[in-house]
């Protein structure tokens, strides 16, 4: 009975329709339940994802389809395609469009358009009581007659309204509601009107013939046996002509906002006067300054870094004495740092930082691991000599020096085997994936409140400027910023970019970007280089990031020079009111997150642990045998050679960076089952500092994860050009990686790679100056 | 005058747009069209910030220049939704 009322299609299908940033998303979590993301920013939805509302009360069943935000419906980029696409095919009952009620006559735009087509439709006013809030009244009865179709007022946070909402689209099922266009009167009613009278009976027939007086081009498309006809009627309106200049684009937004004016502006009444600069204002003021807009930005940025993997939080060791917590308890060391060293005299350094939140945390689940998962340590007894003492076999006898955690102590009385495959390897990868969980929950909490504030189109905006000069704009700014955290959505999200070469310089950059998954292989290594060479682990994981970033600025100058691209998509974009995080919002964003990246630790991860760890102790003839000998070892020698240059030529490297592509964090994972430490695996390789950085920035620059890679192929839309990517990938990484290796071995192999790089540049710039010359004389010779 | 020229704060409204049809039509929809005023809140080497029917919008030095704004009645500064 249960079951088959689950499969039950739905009553009723919605295509939920509005502007960016007017609060969809948040409607649509609210309605369906779902975790889709949710940011202070145009363009998070790029897809339409499809959820479903359920009320047991009422019994209704609702089928919403989110589309991407658009601001109308003539499409200019992909986004505004798939939206317009979707509502014209009828394949949904009823039009959901949702406006926000704090920007109403902005938002009006678009549904003066939606009503034009001929479907039954429900607005859901946003936010209404924001403006109550601040003293201003809404006119909704009024506001709905004049629309002729039932708005409700709601709020998508706060879930109020919701219920009326959905039992509005209900009653509106099956309604037949004729299009109706705001061009009822007014100089361009009679060309809408002749043009009408053209086309066919259908339901988007007035939408039509408003689309193709606007000049719309995929309407001309679709009635192109039509165009003679519609131009004559067109250059029959003198109107047009003299007031706009024959420009009937521009007319009929003209037309259209000027309607909203005169029927729209009292429905929102206001006791108070409004201040002439906002609050918001006010902070733009100093947040997009000219100076100090980017310095703000950067400080900003290294907090955030610095609370979440400092060692040395603010920097108190310069105020706290030496040696302050050498004796704290066990408790307390996950708070401090307790290492100091002694000199000849007794003098004491170290022991006097505080730890960060991130490495707090770290901390924390590391004991964790420990307590569940730590060594069970052996070692031979030794006589008062120092001499073995062999048993009766005349083997030398061991002792358990270390009982180890829980699993290790439960388990040993198995085989060897046994005990390897779940203590060395699954658990050993799947803690190491886990330790790294703090500091990447931290790193999304703080992107997501700066994001969800409404700053980080601000950042757009200030950093347009220096995006415009390698070829980029400031639209390609927050995809990148999104792969900080993952590759996957930021790619998604370049479909916000208009122009495609453009967007595909984006998605070939976004790698390079470090994401979440990628900072565990930072941290593992900065802490050995921490210890080996003294290096501070905080300015290590930051030189990573600054690595990718200079990498990425470099390769988007000669794929620009590359492809002879000239001048940069202008930059547009609306900027969100500042308000404060919903912790609602951050949260679903967080643990939607940490969700994907817990499940892959628990699956994907382990099970090519496992695989792994069987490749690392077996041979090709299936039987048991030391690292040395096996399947891994051996296939990964046959590339040492290749790796040579790099200075990490070495199986385990290469080992570990190909298990990457499963996933970033694998490298971690594959490292731990390789040597049993990061810092083991460094030692025991011989591979040299310069080594360590260079395969560092290779796991940063080369192919990301096959999740990625798979974003990339769908959004670069051909197998050829997902093959391209990834040689370019593969090249770039080799190359840094070499050039960091040489360079840090070599210091004057610097010269050779400049020089190179500059011909390099220059033989683009004239191959590329022939290249249109050509192109030009072409064009001259079929004119 | 050019919209990037215009005086911070201060009123101005939009005669001309003379930028590509593309482009247009990405101001046409935000609501930066002909006939509206609009106020720069921010300029930025050229980039501006300007209020526009209550929206805050970004637009880069190129798009600013193809802009044309006359200045309005010093009066109606503190209220352009009228």
């Amino acid at each position: 009975m249960k079951k088959s009322r689950q499969t039950r299609p739905s009553d009723i299908k919605v295509a939920l329709a509005g502007n960016p940033n007017c609060g969809k998303t948040t409607l649509f979590n609210a309605l369906t339940g779902a975790t889709a993301h949710v940011g202070n920013w145009t363009g998070v939805t790029v897809e339409k994802l499809e959820g479903t509302y359920k009320d047991k009360k009422s019994d209704i069943k609702v089928d919403i389809v989110d589309l991407p935000g658009i601001y109308s419906l003539s499409p200019y980029s992909p986004e505004e395609v798939v939206s317009r696409d979707y509502v014209l095919s009828g394949d949904t009952d009823v039009i959901l469009n949702i406006i926000d009620a704090t920007n109403l006559q902005r938002n009006l735009y678009l549904t003066t358009q939606l009503l034009e087509i001929g479907m039954p439709m429900v607005v859901a006013l946003n936010m209404a009581d924001c403006l109550t809030a601040n003293g201003e009244r809404i006119d909704v009865k009024t506001l709905s007659q004049k629309l002729g179709v039932p708005v409700v007022a709601i709020s998508a946070l706060k879930q109020k309204g919701l219920k009326e909402l959905m039992q509005a689209v209900k009653e509106q099922k099956g309604a037949k509601r004729e299009g109706v266009s705001f061009i009822s009167s007014g100089i361009l009613k009679e060309s809408v009107d002749e043009i009408s009278a053209l086309l066919d009976e259908s339901n988007h027939r007035l939408f039509d013939s408003v689309k193709l007086v606007e000049g719309d081009k995929l309407t001309i498309q679709k009635y192109s046996s039509l165009a003679a006809q519609i131009k004559e009627i067109k250059d029959n309106n003198i109107q047009v002509k003299e007031r706009y200049k024959g420009d009937f684009e521009t007319c009929v937004a003209d037309q259209r906002y000027q309607y909203i004016n005169d029927n729209f502006s009292d429905i929102i009444t206001s006791e108070k006067e409004k201040p002439a600069i906002s609050k918001s204002d006010k902070a733009d003021k100093v947040l997009t300054h000219r100076f100090w807009g980017i310095p703000i930005f950067l400080l900003i940025i290294f907090a955030i870094f610095h609370l979440t993997f400092s060692e040395n939080l603010f920097y108190m060791s310069a105020v706290i004495p030496d040696g302050a917590f050498k004796d704290v308890n066990t408790f307390s060391s996950l708070f401090v740092d307790t290492e100091y060293e002694e000199d000849e005299e007794g003098n004491i350094s170290g022991a006097n930082s505080i730890k960060s939140p991130g490495v707090f945390l770290q901390g924390l689940v590391e004991e964790l691991g420990e307590l569940v998962n730590g060594a069970r340590e052996v070692e031979d007894v030794v006589d008062d000599n120092g001499e073995a003492v062999l048993d009766e076999n005349g083997e030398p006898m061991q002792e358990v020096v270390a009982e180890g955690g829980w699993i290790p102590r439960l388990l040993k009385d198995t085989p060897d085997w046994a005990y390897g495959v779940i203590c060395d390897g699954i658990l050993a990868g799947v803690f190491g994936v886990l330790s790294f969980i703090p500091q990447i929950m931290l790193l999304f909490l703080f992107l997501t409140i700066l994001e969800d504030t409404g700053y980080m189109a601000r950042v757009a905006f200030i950093m347009d400027r220096a995006f415009r000069r390698i070829g980029l704009s400031g639209k390609s700014f927050m995809p990148l910023l999104m792969c900080f955290g993952c590759a996957v959505p930021g790619i998604m999200a370049t479909r916000t970019i208009e122009n495609d070469k453009e967007r595909r310089s984006t998605i070939l950059l976004a790698p390079f970007f470090s994401c979440g998954a990628k900072s565990p292989i930072w941290y593992a290594f900065a802490a050995v280089l921490a210890t080996t060479v003294g290096w501070n682990s905080e300015l290590t994981v930051f030189g990573m990031y600054v690595i990718g970033i200079l990498v990425a600025m470099a390769a988007a100058l000669i794929l620009k020079k590359i492809s002879g691209q000239k001048g940069v998509t202008p930059f547009i974009m609306e900027l969100p009111t500042y308000h404060t995080p919903q912790f609602k919002s951050v949260t679903i964003h967080i643990w939607q997150k940490l969700k994907h990246f817990v499940f892959r630790a628990g699956t994907v991860i382990a099970a090519s642990t496992i695989i792994i760890w069987y490749l690392l102790n077996f041979n090709f003839k299936f039987q048991m045998v030391g690292e040395e000998a096996s399947i891994l070892a051996t296939v990964g020698g046959w590339f040492e050679w290749l790796f040579k240059p790099c200075g990490f030529g070495d199986w385990k490297y290469i080992v570990a960076a190909v298990t990457g592509l499963i996933a970033k964090e694998e490298v971690v994972s594959s490292i731990e089952v390789l040597a049993g430490s990061v810092e083991d695996f460094v030692s025991l390789s011989g591979v040299t500092t310069a080594g360590v950085v260079a395969f560092m920035a290779f796991n940063l620059l080369t192919v990301p994860c096959m999740a990625a890679v798979g974003a990339a192929s769908g959004e670069l839309g051909s197998a050829k050009r997902t093959a391209l990517a990834i040689v370019f990938w593969i090249l770039t990484s080799y190359v840094v990686s070499m050039m960091i290796y040489l360079i840090g071995t070599y210091w004057w192999s610097v010269f050779i790679f400049a020089g190179v790089i500059a011909a390099i540049i220059v033989a683009a710039h004239f191959i590329n100056k022939k290249r249109f010359a050509k192109k030009e004389s072409e064009l001259i010779k079929n004119v | 005058m050019q919209l990037l020229s215009s005086p911070i704060g201060k009123q101005v409204k939009i005669v001309e747009v003379t930028t590509d049809e593309k482009t247009k039509n990405r101001l046409q929809n935000i609501g930066v069209i002909v006939g509206s005023n609009v106020v720069v809140l921010q300029s930025n080497f050229g980039d501006i910030i300007v209020r526009v029917r209550d929206c805050r919008v970004a637009m880069n030095k190129d798009v600013a220049k193809h802009i044309i704004v006359e200045a309005q009645n010093e009066e109606i500064t503190t209220d352009e939704t009228k």
